[in-house]
């Protein structure tokens, strides 16, 4: 076994020791056109951007695991808990006598809450997806567009004058920055059916992390963990009706029908675009 | 109680990257390999962290050897698969398959490879590999492996919306498509980014066909990486290599085991692992008051966040006011939500 010198981690680049090997050592690579430029050396120890222990954090953090795990255990087994504390995360602590600061955003008060609705319970136990989405989209618990989070579409005005192409890219910009709220939600995904199949009958490891869609239900579109928690995977076509097909539309007719930012006349044009951009997005390519 | 502890996580694949060195010049190659790179590791070293890095990490199920051009390590390849299959464990091999010119070449040079132990192999092409390498390459690369019995195939294709070559010329071509229809051979669009500086409108529309919602980082924690200075990285990702705190030290002076756990200081590893890259990039350009840029892949938004030192002193600066938000959604996903 090597003899192991104790591991300092730094915090701050120092001294470049004899035997890091340097970026100037690595003939032969074409670092001509590198977007990122060379490779960073290669050094003895790590260096960590936010060290536990000379932040002095390493009380802290075990003290918040502790709590947040306490938190958690009441959360989702009490719905008022639950209500009580996606109301005001900072009141609720101060009430356990937790005394450290917690940020959640709107979408993950949103899971507390849709966790205590019964209209969604119901849905869920009923196993009406249809129903289920509704709710959460009529409720805002989920992020699907609606008017009130497209205020980035008129940034497209910045674009008006040049080729209609680059109007095109520079819009699906913008759109991206809006559809990248909503979750990509299955990974029975159609352009990835074979990879399904054929995770049944050999076996790999590693490459669905590398290649295959991102199951995004636990973190962009948290809420949706309520139902494939519950029921399992939600199909194809209901994700491609509700998350391509809806969205389509929608986009379409807030830009071409109502701001006039795109013309009429490349409604169609645009139409296949996104849907494009949203099939490859959510991994739902038919 | 250690940060390690609380995660828990077992490392389940050992990558190893022999040598940059390739036998083709990709416009778009993440580490920017060239037939010109002249390091190629030893074998003998690649047998020792083997060895070590399965001590170590019993739950290690699979070593990928890749680069460059792992085929480079020629009659040594059989050697270190060998090894690997000593101690019961999987194999998997990720090639531009060069070596594929012919059927009966592909056979000759697979069969040593199968005896040895090779269990999977990944072949990548596109645009841009197919510049150098032939897609008939691959096509006879993959029947050799079919015929060996190696389970499972990949082929890997670039894919921008751009592309010329597409993954479904892999579904139809005759000779693949029965194999893709048993689920022996699995087509996989390869997310790519661009590591040119010359990047044009076509580019750009590849970015938005490959945009990603933000995801946490799994690569993290999971894969003990190698890279064929004896430098372990934190991860296998597109842009490891040019950033400083996904590199965690020589093998020279230290073990895997230690340079493995003591990544588990940092907690920006937690929060990448937690929430990922982009979530981390949008919440400092937030802070900054800049509009955010979009980038083709996580990867991307990772680098992004260390090329900048406003970006790293505000990491550190909210750090601790965030972490509270990272335990709870650490926890929260973890758990069932039954209602």
């Amino acid at each position: 076994m090597k003899q192991m010198k104790p591991i300092v981690t730094k915090t701050v680049c120092g001294v470049v020791a004899s035997n890091i090997l340097l970026v100037s050592c690595m003939q032969g690579y074409n670092f001509d056109d590198s977007l990122y430029g060379t490779f960073t050396d290669n050094p003895t120890t790590h260096t960590a951007m936010v060290s536990i222990s000379e932040s002095n954090l390493s009380e802290e953090l075990i003290h918040q695991i502790n709590s947040i795990n306490a938190i958690i255990g009441k959360i989702i087994t009490d719905k008022e808990e639950a209500k009580n504390f996606a109301t005001d995360p900072q009141a609720y602590l101060a009430s356990q006598e937790m005394n450290f600061q917690i940020m959640l955003s709107e979408q993950e008060k949103a899971v507390l809450i849709a966790l205590s609705d019964n209209d969604i319970a119901n849905a869920v136990r009923n196993n009406d997806i249809a129903l289920f989405l509704k709710i959460c989209k009529e409720k805002g618990y989920i992020n699907a567009l609606n008017e009130s989070r497209l205020p980035n579409l008129y940034n497209t005005t910045n674009y008006m004058g040049e080729e209609i192409q680059e109007q095109f890219i520079a819009f699906f910009i913008v759109v991206a920055a809006v559809i990248a709220v909503v979750g990509a939600l299955t990974v029975t995904a159609t352009s990835t059916a074979t990879i399904a199949v054929a995770a049944v009958k050999v076996k790999t490891i590693g490459l669905e992390e590398q290649f295959l869609p991102k199951n995004c239900i636990n973190t962009i579109e948290p809420v949706l963990k309520i139902w494939t928690d519950n029921n399992g995977l939600i199909a194809d076509t209901v994700l491609y009706d509700e998350f391509i097909e809806y969205q389509t539309n929608e986009i379409v007719d807030i830009i071409v029908e109502k701001e006039n930012i795109v013309p009429d006349t490349k409604k169609e044009q645009m139409r296949h675009f996104l849907k494009l951009q949203l099939e490859g997005y959510y991994g739902l390519r038919k | 109680m250690e940060l390690k502890d609380y995660i828990n996580v077992k490392p389940r694949i050992l990558t190893i990257i022999p040598t940059h060195k390739c036998t083709a010049a990709c416009d778009e190659c993440c580490f920017r390999c060239t037939p010109q790179v002249e390091t190629i590791m030893d074998y003998h070293k690649i047998e020792r962290y083997i060895d070590e890095a399965i001590d170590s990490f019993p739950n290690i199920e699979i070593v990928v050897f890749t680069g460059g051009e792992p085929f480079l390590l020629d009659d040594k390849l059989p050697l270190v698969i060998k090894r690997v299959a000593s101690h019961k464990r999987l194999t998997r091999v990720v090639t531009n398959g060069y070596w594929a010119s012919s059927y009966e070449n592909a056979i000759k040079k697979l069969t040593p490879l199968k005896e040895a132990g090779l269990t999977e192999i990944n072949f990548s092409t596109g645009d841009n590999h197919q510049k150098f390498i032939s897609i008939d390459n691959i096509v006879y690369g993959t029947k050799a492996a079919y015929n060996l019995g190696v389970r499972p195939i990949c082929i890997s294709v670039e894919s921008p919306p751009t592309a010329q070559f597409k993954t479904s010329d892999i579904y139809n071509d005759s000779i693949l498509s029965p194999m893709i229809e048993e689920g022996t051979l699995l087509v996989l669009n390869a997310a790519w980014m661009t590591f040119k500086t010359n990047l044009d409108n076509n580019n750009l529309s590849f970015s938005l066909e490959n945009l990603r919602p933000h995801t946490p980082c799994h690569n993290l924690y999971e894969n003990i990486v190698i890279n064929p200075y004896s430098q372990m990285l934190a991860c296998c990702g597109l842009t490891v290599e040019y950033n400083e705190y996904l590199k965690l030290g020589s093998l020279a002076d230290y073990s895997i085991a230690n340079l493995y756990y003591q990544q588990y200081e940092d907690l920006f590893k937690f929060w990448l692992y937690v929430d990922g890259p982009e979530y981390i990039y949008e919440k400092i350009m937030s802070i900054r008051g800049i509009k955010k840029d979009f980038f083709p892949h996580e990867c991307a938004y990772c680098v992004e966040l260390v090329r900048n030192q406003e970006n790293i002193s505000i990491l550190k600066r909210i750090m601790k006011q965030e972490l509270s938000g990272i335990i709870y959604r650490y926890e929260i996903r973890k758990k069932k939500l039954i209602v």
